[in-house]
């Protein structure tokens, strides 16, 4: 980035802004990592700092997350995160909330991003966000009992719970409004969500997204375990980005133990990356398609969708890239003829991809129902904190890779895909950009494969320490947060897939849709619910 | 050949063949998508499937549930009997024409609606407020392209129709005959829940129209309401082929003249099965809001038909 003379960069200006206005509040700034500063604020002024970054010093909220020390402190303990863009620095907030009374005022006040977070954090915690706009629970659905908070300590994953009921959709009220309910069991074989939609004929007014019915309490299950058994966790949020997942995570872990893998396995990594990102925009591009039923070329990306699952399938093992990366490398290595296979068989799907694109824009029924539809605006993006494709169809140009380069993405040369639209149309065009950028940077590192080993030792996790990974996953930016215990075990960890951040502002951007757009909308973001559900 | 016997083995075509139809159009997209796709009796074996199956009723179900599919597939049953398949000679034209034709598949369509609305879930309600509002812009178009013919024909019977277009073979290619048929065309494919007006192989329940209609209903009845849309599906485009395109229709009921028949029957629908699916599979779904737009079309196409007709005529 380029600074003019006298400018600061973002994480410098935040905390000499912090250090000017917050002097009063402040405890104390350190520096922890190389890329992670951490302030420690009274609960109290949480939300008045948090708002400034956001506001004023151009912070976005990565993650919001509370843990629970009240054995060793009496205290829960408030982690916000802030990604610094485009400096590749985290800004970290540290606050204490007291054992017998765990409230704190709520940052959703100032930072909207907030939102989801902190009514999770409360259902899992039992840490109470005071003022929060939404106090309606986000994780504990019917089935939840009151003061059941699974992420403390002292519950324990097999203890038996009770039921209560608790839960209310937000009522839209007046003459010929209706409420359609939609799932969370679907015709088709869709994840699990509940949507409530208040309309006045086929016009949507309001739309109420309401998750958690695949919590697993994944978060809960990693504590007291190794790396390896984490590792197997994370691979399993989700389907889609398993592969991501697995490099969060290990990146969190590498960054505690202090060690930085290989060239070649950094390198190996990010292919391994992009063809999940090619895997994933592909079907979403097929999705798109076949809602607006232009079938012939739903098929086609079906057919290219598949070939690629078979090429990761025979070069690393796995079709959706499980166990190829592990703490300090990766476990899968391509020879010479394995590259050259793998650049033959994606110039095809380079060809084709770029075939069937061209034949559905050309045709004016599938424009149609793609231009318009389902607009998401730069400024719910922004205050949402939303990531990934949905984001650069909306005017950013963030990009995790460029911002917070990982793996092999600091020598790689690639452009950040960026539309203004923000409607379906615009998230299908970056998708189809990406897929080509996707494609050149796998050839970019065919020709540049580093030698060398696989796998850097990861010894014992110094205890207490922690540490994070970022990972631009197709969907957005995605970050594990990972702390050791006293016995060097994974103590807590906590992630938040980009998915997290853009539920809420999908909920925003259909009012004023029709009804029968809604799937449209919805297929050209494509979230994760095992994702944000955890 | 006896009228009667005429009557029963026109039905019997009508019914037998219906489900195969869609087996078709469904073989076709499938090539043109470089898939292998169901094989075409696949719909026969469905429909077997779902008759075994158990069939599941609210407890609160009204009678109006228990009967509907029987009155639907009945009403269909009874257009079949006089819809000129492979003669023109009427056989059952004292019971109905044109006139009932449109009225029986309106009381299928209210009756599918009270069906959809009586199950109280949001879908069906949601796609019967759709599939009536789009059937009140469809059926307009119907009767006016339709009675377009009547007027040359001076008879509402669909036999006489057949037989005075079938009688006067360069008739087709009149401006208004061929708006009619254009007309009659976007009915049939608004009315059968086609691309672009709806999508019959949508799991998506926000969009559907025509599938939202029976969305709660299991076993037989769905088995029988399924193949009453068949049917029915069947009886707009023997409609097609043999009032607007009548060419090789049997004036006379000869076995020779009937097997001819049969085959440019059959050659027919096999044409508007490859029309079908090359529509749908070069054509995206339109947006709902779109849908009057495009059957506003099909009206103002019929409307020009029976003026053109009336201006040309004199």
């Amino acid at each position: 980035m380029t600074l003019q003379p006298g400018e600061l960069f973002p994480l410098d200006s935040a905390l000499r802004g912090i250090r000017e206005r917050f002097s009063d509040a402040v405890i104390d700034a350190d520096r922890t990592s190389l890329r992670e500063r951490t302030v420690v604020v009274p609960a109290e002024r949480l939300a008045e700092v948090a708002g400034a970054i956001v506001g004023e010093w151009g912070g976005m909220l990565l993650q919001l997350f509370a843990l629970d020390e009240r054995e060793s402190a009496g205290r829960y303990r408030l982690h916000v995160m802030f990604t610094m863009a485009p400096e590749d620095a985290i800004l970290t907030l540290v606050s204490a909330v007291p054992e017998l009374a765990p409230a704190y005022r709520s940052i959703t006040t100032t930072v909207p991003a907030a939102h989801w977070l902190e009514r999770e954090m409360r259902d899992l915690m039992g840490v109470t966000p005071m003022d929060h706009p939404d106090p309606r629970p986000l994780i504990a659905h019917e089935g939840w009992p009151r003061d059941f908070h699974p992420l403390r300590k002292d519950f324990a994953p097999g203890d038996a719970v009770e039921w209560a009921p608790r839960w209310k959709f937000l009522p839209v009220e007046g003459d010929g409004v209706f409420e359609i309910p939609v799932g969370p069991i679907h015709a088709g074989v869709i994840e699990p969500g509940h949507f409530r939609f208040s309309t006045v004929g086929e016009a949507v007014l309001k739309l109420d997204v309401r998750l958690g019915w695949k919590w697993r309490g994944l978060e809960k299950l990693a504590e007291g375990a190794t790396l390896s058994r984490g590792l197997e966790l994370a691979e399993r949020v989700c389907g889609t980005c398993a592969f991501s997942h697995a490099l969060a995570f290990c990146g969190a872990a590498e960054e505690i133990a202090g060690i930085v893998p290989p060239p070649r396995a950094r390198a190996l990594r990010s292919m391994a990356g992009e063809l999940e990102r090619l895997l994933n925009h592909l079907t979403d591009l097929g999705g798109i398609l076949t809602d607006v039923a232009y079938v012939v070329g739903a098929a086609e990306m079906a057919r290219l969708k598949e070939a690629v699952q078979q090429t990761a399938d025979a070069l690393f093992g796995h079709r959706f890239l499980r166990g190829v990366c592990v703490p300090g490398g990766v476990q899968r290595d391509l020879d010479d003829a394995q590259q050259l296979w793998l650049r033959r068989a994606l110039a095809d799907v380079r060809a084709d991809v770029a075939g069937v694109l061209r034949s559905a824009r050309a045709n004016a029924a599938v424009m149609d129902r793609l231009a318009t539809t389902g607009v998401l605006t730069p400024q719910v993006a922004r205050d949402f904190g939303v990531t990934g494709v949905a984001a650069r169809a909306s005017g950013s140009v963030r990009d995790g890779r460029k911002d917070h380069p990982y793996a092999f993405y600091r020598e790689l040369d690639f452009q950040v895909i960026s539309r203004t639209g923000g409607d379906v149309l615009a998230r299908l065009d970056v998708r189809a950009d990406e897929i080509v950028e996707s494609l050149n940077l796998i050839d970019q590192m065919i020709l540049r494969l580093p030698g060398g080993p696989l796998v850097q030792h990861v010894g014992e996790l110094p205890p207490g320490r922690w540490g994070f990974g970022l990972v631009e996953s197709p969907r957005g930016l995605l970050s594990h947060w990972l702390r050791a215990d006293d016995r060097g075990l994974i103590g807590e960890w906590r992630m938040r897939s980009a998915s997290h951040a853009i539920w809420p502002a999908l909920a925003l951007c259909v009012p004023g849709n029709i009804v029968p757009d809604f799937p449209l909308i919805n297929k050209s973001f494509n979230l994760c619910y095992a994702c944000t559900d955890k | 050949m006896p009228a009667a016997l005429l009557v029963i083995l026109q039905t019997a075509l009508l019914v037998a063949l219906a489900p195969a139809w869609n087996g078709v159009v469904g073989a076709i997209k499938a090539r043109l998508q470089m898939r292998r796709g169901l094989p075409v009796l696949q719909r026969y074996r469905d429909l077997a499937k779902l008759a075994g199956k158990e069939t599941v009723l609210s407890e609160d179900a009204s009678p109006l549930a228990r009967v509907t599919p029987y009155l639907v597939l009945g009403a269909a049953l009874a257009v079949c009997t006089w819809t000129p398949v492979l003669t023109t000679r009427p056989g059952m034209g004292f019971a109905g024409d044109l006139v009932m034709t449109v009225a029986l598949l309106a009381v299928m369509r209210v009756l599918l609606a009270l069906l959809a609305l009586e199950a109280g879930t949001t879908f069906g309600g949601m796609a019967a407020s759709r599939h009536l509002a789009l059937s009140a812009l469809a059926e307009p178009a119907l009767m006016l392209s339709v009675f377009t013919l009547a007027i040359a024909a001076r008879s509402t019977d669909l036999s006489r129709i057949s037989a005075a277009v079938a009688a006067t073979p360069d008739a087709w290619i009149s401006p208004s005959h061929l708006l009619a048929l254009t007309a009659m065309w976007i009915v049939v494919v608004s009315e059968t829940g086609r691309v672009p007006v709806d999508n019959p192989v949508t799991h998506l329940e926000l969009t559907m129209i025509h599938e939202g209609l029976v969305l709660d209903v299991s076993g037989h009845h769905l088995a029988l309401l399924e193949w009453a849309a068949a049917i029915r599906q069947m009886l707009l485009l023997t409609l097609v082929a043999n009032l607007f395109l009548p060419w090789g229709i049997a004036v006379e009921p000869s076995p020779l003249a009937l097997l001819v028949a049969l085959g440019a029957w059959v050659g027919k629908l096999a044409v508007f099965a490859v029309v079908v699916a090359v529509t749908e599979s070069v054509t995206a779904k339109m947006r709902l809001f779109r849908v009057p737009e495009f059957l506003g079309m099909a009206f103002l196409l019929a409307l020009l038909a029976l003026t053109s007709d009336s201006l040309l005529r004199g």
